[in-house]
C-alpha cells in the first residue's frame, strides 16, 4: 500500500477516536509522505564563530596553555577522553560522548577562507563551492529533491527562514519560539476561531486579478492550516532559556509526525572578541553559552518522543573557530577551521580528523583546515538523509565514511537525567492560595482546551 | 485623466500607499503631472544630524537610526525620494552585520536619498567609495599583490552590469583597479567611524596594466565607473538597471522591446535616474489594468502603508519588529543580492504576522481613532468605508463579498466590535498584500 494512503488511514482512524488534532483535509495533502522510521536533521548553529579550541580542546597541552593564558581551561575541571577534554559546561555533551553518541568531526572550515561571519555563515549555509551566492541552502534543495512537503523544512525561532533550509520549491515553514504570534495557534476567543474558519473559507473562491493575489489567498490558507496543525507543539509551558525552548518545541513538532525532516535552530552570541570568560576561564559568557547548548541538548532530546528518538541526529556547527591566541580583552578573534559535532542514537560516536595541530599555524596564527565541511554534508544526505548529494551540493565531495551507524541494535532509552540541585530555595509546601503563576497556567490550560474542543466541533472532517 | 483607481495604483507603486485624501490629490490628474507632483522635493526632506540617534550602545543606535527611517517613509508625502531609498538599499544591498557602526548605516541611507534620483554615475561612486561599502565588501584590505575581490564582482555582477556580461579575467582586473582604495584605518588613535572612512593609499594601489573588457591600460577605480557606466559597457549597465527598475515599478515579466526603449533613452540622458523612472511610470504598460496588484508588497511596504493610515508611529509600535517577522530586516538583507520578490515573501510566517499585526490593530482601532464612527451605515456602507481607508479603490468582486459576508457576520453576531473588527475584516482580503 502507498505510504501516504496508509498514513492517511491511521490519521483517520485517530481521528474517529477523537485522540489526534482534527487536521483538514487540505493540510493531509500537502503533508509528505512520512513513514515512521524517517530520519530527520535537526542543526543548531552557534552563530558568531564558537570558540571550539576551549568548547572540546587539548585542555592539558603547554602549547594551548601557553597561547591562551587566563582563557585557559583548568584540565581538571573538565571531563576527558584521549586528550581531548570537554569544557566543564558540557557535562551532559560529555556524557552522551562517553556513551558513543557524540561525533567530533576536527578541522571543519573551507580552504578558501576569509574571516568575514557574513561570508563564512553564508557559506556554511549555502553549501555551494567557491561562496556562490544563492537564495537556496544546502538542505533546502535537498528538500526540493526529496519532495518532502508543506512541513518538511522548519526554522524554529529563526525569524525568518534560515538560509540552510531555503528551496526553490515548497518554502520551509518559521516558526516563532513562543505561540504569541502564530495566525490561529495562540487564538483561544472561540469568535476568532470561527473567524479564522470564514475567512479561510473566503480565499478559496479565487479573484478577477488572480496571479499574485490568488497566491496570497492560497498563502493565507496554508498559513492558517499550518498553524492549526502544529499548534498542540505550542501548547507545553515553555522551560528558560531561549535555545531550551527552541529544541523543545522543534521536538514536541517532531512528536507530531506531520512529515517533518529537517529542522534549523540558532544559538547566537559567541562573537566572543571580549570578556569571552569570567573570573576563572570555567565560567563566564563562552560558560554560560555552552552551558545552554549542554541543557538545551538534553532537553531536545527528553522532550522527543522515545518512538522517534532513535530517528533524529543533530548536527551543531559554527561559521568558524577562533584564533589561537588569546586576545589583550580576555576574548578570542576570529578564526578558521571549528569542530562540527553530529548527536543522536544513531550517530558512530568518536573523534574524527586528526587532533587539532597548535604548532603549525597559518600566518595569522590559526589552525588548519583539514576537512570541507561539504564533505561532512555529503555524509548527512548520502548516509543519513538517503539521497545522492552530487546534485544538492553542486560538486562531487567525498563523503566521510562511518559517521551514521546501521540501526541493527534496539534503541536505549533515553537515561532519565540525574536530579538536580536546585538553585534556588525550593518552593514552600502548597498551602494557601495558588500562586500567580499557579493561576496563569491554569486559565492557559483551559483556553487550550476551549480551542481543541472547537477544533474538534467545527474543523471539518474527512469523509470515508 | 487619472480616476481614482489609477491614482491608488500610482500611489502603492510610486508611494508607500495613498490615503483617502491623497487619492483624491491625484485623481484628475494627468498622468505626467501626477508623477512630476511625485519627482518634486518634499518638505520633510531636512535630514537630522547623527547626534540626535548617538548612544553608547550600538544596538541603540541601529534601533535609533531604523526607526527615523522608518519614520520618514510613514511620514512623507507621496514621494519618489523615500521609495527610492529603499529600492537602493536592496540594490546595494549592505548589512550591518558585515559594517559594525551605526553611523555607516546612516551615511549610506543619506547617500541613497541624496544620489537616488540624480545621475546614477553619481550615486554608484558615492556609494563604492563609502565606509558601509568598503567594509561591506571588503576592499578595505584590496592591496596591490594581495587583491581583494568581493567588490569587484559585486560591482558588475549586482550594481551595474549584471551576470553574464564579464568574466574572471575581468573580475582580477577590476580588484587590482580598486587596490588602495581603502580605509584611513586605525592610526593616530582615530574612531572607529573617522578610521572607518575612506582614503587612497597610493603606496597599495596597483600602477600596472590590466586587461579589463578586453582594454589594456593602467585601470583605475574613475575610469572603470566611467567605462561600467559610459563605455564599453553602457549598454549592459543601462539594460540592467533599466530592467531592475522595470521590475520594481511594474511587474517582472516586461517585453525586450520595452526595456530596449528604456535603456536606451536612459544611456541618452547620461544615466539620468529621474528620466528613467519618469518614462517607466508613464508606460502605458504601468497603467493598463492587468498591471494592477501585480506585485506582492514587500514587508516594509506593508507595514509602512498600514501605519500611514492608521496614523502610527514607530514610537506607537514596533514596526521593524513586524517586518523582522514578515522576513524582511532593514539593514540586513540576506545577502549581497538583496531580497527576493513576490513569492519570496509569500511563507508562513509573513501571514501569521500579518494576521497577529491586524489582530494588533483591531485592538487599538478605538485608542488611535481609525476605522471609527461606523454606527448606524448599512452594511454595503461599513464594506466602503473599510476598502476605502485601506486605499483599495476597486478589489475583485470575490473580495468585496468577502469582506460583505465578514461585515454581515459582525453587525449580526458581535455589533459591540464594529468599533474594532472592520481593520481587521480589510486586511484578510489578499488584495492588500498586492501592489
Amino acid at each position: 500500500m502507498n505510504s501516504l494512503i496508509e498514513r492517511r488511514r491511521l490519521l483517520q482512524a485517530a481521528l474517529i477516536g477523537g485522540t489526534a488534532v482534527a487536521l483538514p483535509p487540505m493540510v493531509l495533502d500537502r503533508i509528505g509522505a512520512q513513514t515512521a522510521d524517517d530520519t530527520i536533521l535537526l542543526t543548531i548553529t552557534l552563530g558568531g564563530g564558537n570558540d571550539w579550541l576551549n568548547t572540546i580542546g587539548p585542555f592539558e597541552d603547554p602549547t594551548y596553555r601557553d597561547a591562551r593564558g587566563r582563557l585557559a581551561i583548568n584540565p581538571t575541571d573538565a571531563a576527558a577522553d584521549d586528550g581531548h577534554y570537554f569544557h566543564p559546561s558540557l557535562s551532559r555533551l560529555a556524557t552522551r560522548y562517553r556513551r558513543g553518541e557524540v561525533a567530533v568531526i576536527r578541522g571543519v572550515g573551507e580552504p578558501r577562507i576569509d574571516r568575514s561571519h557574513f561570508s563564512n555563515m553564508q557559506r556554511w549555509m549555502t553549501g555551494l563551492p567557491d561562496g556562490a551566492i544563492s537564495s537556496t541552502g544546502w538542505l533546502g534543495r535537498w528538500l526540493n529533491q526529496a519532495n518532502a512537503g508543506a512541513y518538511g523544512g522548519i526554522g524554529v525561532g529563526t525569524n525568518g527562514v534560515p538560509l540552510h533550509l531555503r528551496g526553490s520549491a515548497t518554502p520551509a515553514l518559521d516558526l516563532p519560539r513562543r505561540a504569541t504570534s502564530a495566525f490561529g495557534a495562540n487564538v483561544t476567543r472561540v469568535s476568532d476561531l470561527a473567524l479564522i474558519d470564514e475567512v479561510r473559507r473566503l480565499q478559496q473562491s479565487g479573484t478577477d486579478f488572480g496571479g499574485w493575489v490568488d497566491a496570497v489567498a492560497e498563502t493565507t490558507v496554508t498559513s492558517i492550516d499550518s498553524a492549526r496543525t502544529l499548534a498542540d507543539a505550542f501548547d507545553a509551558d515553555p522551560p528558560e532559556g531561549v535555545l531550551r525552548q527552541n529544541l523543545e518545541l522543534a521536538a514536541r513538532i517532531i512528536n507530531l509526525g506531520v512529515g517533518t525532516r529537517v529542522l534549523g535552530v540558532f544559538h547566537n552570541g559567541f562573537d566572543t572578541h571580549s570578556q569571552q570568560v569570567g573570573a576563572t576561564a570555567s565560567v563566564g559568557r563562552h560558560a554560560d553559552l555552552l552551558d545552554e547548548l549542554d541543557r538545551g541538548l538534553d532537553s531536545f532530546f527528553l522532550a522527543l518522543d522515545p518512538s522517534r528518538a532513535a530517528n533524529v541526529v543533530v548536527m551543531v556547527f559554527s561559521e568558524f573557530g577562533r584564533r589561537v591566541r588569546a586576545n589583550g580583552s580576555m576574548g578570542t578573534d576570529h578564526g578558521t577551521a571549528g569542530h562540527l559535532l553530529l548527536v543522536g542514537r544513531r550517530v558512530n560516536g568518536g573523534m574524527y580528523g586528526e587532533a587539532v595541530d597548535l604548532t603549525s599555524l597559518d600566518r595569522r596564527g590559526d589552525v588548519a583546515v583539514q576537512l570541507d565541511h561539504r564533505r561532512v554534508y555529503a555524509s548527512v544526505i548520502e548516509d543519513w538523509l538517503g539521497s545522492d548529494s552530487g546534485s544538492v551540493l553542486s560538486g562531487s565531495y567525498a563523503a566521510l565514511p562511518g559517521l551514521i551507524r546501521d540501526d541493527t541494535t534496539a534503541p536505549a532509552p533515553e537515561p532519565t537525567p540525574p536530579a538536580e540541585e536546585p538553585e534556588t530555595d525550593p518552593e514552600p509546601p502548597a498551602s494557601g492560595p495558588p500562586s500567580l503563576n499557579d493561576r496563569a497556567s491554569e486559565i492557559r490550560g483551559r483556553r487550550r482546551q476551549n480551542r481543541r474542543d472547537y477544533l474538534q466541533k467545527h474543523s471539518p472532517r474527512f469523509s470515508t | 485623466m487619472l480616476s481614482a483607481a489609477d491614482a491608488s495604483h500610482l500611489l502603492r507603486r510610486a508611494g508607500f500607499g495613498g490615503r483617502a485624501a491623497e487619492i483624491a490629490a491625484f485623481t484628475g490628474l494627468t498622468r505626467e503631472a501626477a508623477v512630476d507632483r511625485l519627482l518634486e522635493p518634499s518638505a520633510t526632506d531636512a535630514l537630522p544630524e547623527w547626534s540626535t540617534f548617538a548612544d553608547e550602545r550600538r544596538g541603540v543606535e541601529l534601533a535609533n537610526v531604523r526607526n527615523h527611517w522608518i519614520d520618514r517613509m510613514i511620514a512623507s508625502p507621496p514621494s519618489l525620494a523615500e521609495k527610492m531609498v529603499l529600492f537602493w538599499h536592496d540594490h546595494f544591498a549592505t548589512g550591518y552585520s558585515g559594517v559594525q557602526l551605526p553611523q555607516l548605516m546612516w551615511d549610506q541611507n543619506v547617500i541613497f536619498r541624496t544620489h537616488g534620483l540624480g545621475s546614477f554615475r553619481d550615486l554608484l561612486g558615492a556609494a563604492s567609495y563609502d565606509a558601509a561599502m568598503l567594509r561591506w565588501l571588503d576592499n578595505r584590505t584590496n592591496i596591490a599583490g594581495r587583491e581583494q575581490e568581493n567588490f569587484a564582482r559585486e560591482l558588475m555582477e549586482l550594481f551595474t552590469v549584471g551576470n553574464g556580461r564579464f568574466d574572471e579575467t575581468d573580475v582580477v582586473a577590476m580588484a587590482r583597479a580598486w587596490t588602495g582604495h581603502n580605509v584611513a584605518g586605525r592610526a593616530d588613535g582615530r574612531s572607529d567611524y573617522d578610521a572607518a572612512q575612506y582614503l587612497f593609499r597610493p603606496d597599495r594601489h596597483d600602477d600596472g596594466d590590466k586587461t579589463l573588457f578586453g582594454i589594456t591600460r593602467n585601470w583605475d577605480a574613475e575610469a572603470t565607473l566611467d567605462e561600467l557606466c559610459f563605455g564599453s559597457k553602457a549598454t549592459a549597465t543601462a539594460d540592467y538597471l533599466s530592467r531592475k527598475l522595470f521590475g520594481f515599478f511594474v511587474h517582472r515579466s516586461p517585453s525586450e522591446e520595452v526595456i530596449a526603449s528604456l535603456a536606451t533613452s536612459f544611456r541618452a540622458s547620461g544615466l539620468d535616474i529621474t528620466s528613467l523612472v519618469r518614462e517607466i511610470l508613464l508606460l502605458d504598460e504601468f497603467w493598463d489594468p492587468t498591471t494592477r496588484y501585480r506585485l506582492v508588497k514587500t514587508p516594509a511596504e506593508y507595514v509602512v502603508d498600514l501605519f500611514r493610515r492608521c496614523e502610527l508611529t514607530t514610537a506607537d509600535h514596533n514596526a521593524h519588529a513586524r517586518m523582522r517577522d514578515m522576513g524582511m530586516t532593514l539593514f540586513e538583507p540576506p545577502n549581497v543580492a538583496g531580497w527576493g520578490a513576490n513569492g519570496y515573501w509569500l511563507h508562513n510566517r509573513a501571514a501569521w504576522t500579518k494576521a497577529n499585526l491586524g489582530t494588533w490593530l483591531r485592538g487599538r482601532a478605538p485608542t488611535f481613532g481609525y476605522l471609527q464612527g461606523l454606527d448606524g451605515l448599512s452594511a454595503e456602507q461599513v464594506v466602503d468605508e473599510i476598502l476605502i481607508f485601506l486605499g483599495l479603490v476597486e478589489v475583485s468582486p470575490q473580495s468585496r463579498a468577502h469582506v460583505r459576508t465578514l461585515v454581515d457576520r459582525l453587525l449580526r453576531d458581535y455589533p459591540n466590535w464594529l468599533n474594532r473588527e472592520p481593520i481587521m475584516i480589510g486586511l484578510s482580503i489578499p488584495e492588500v498584500q498586492c501592489a
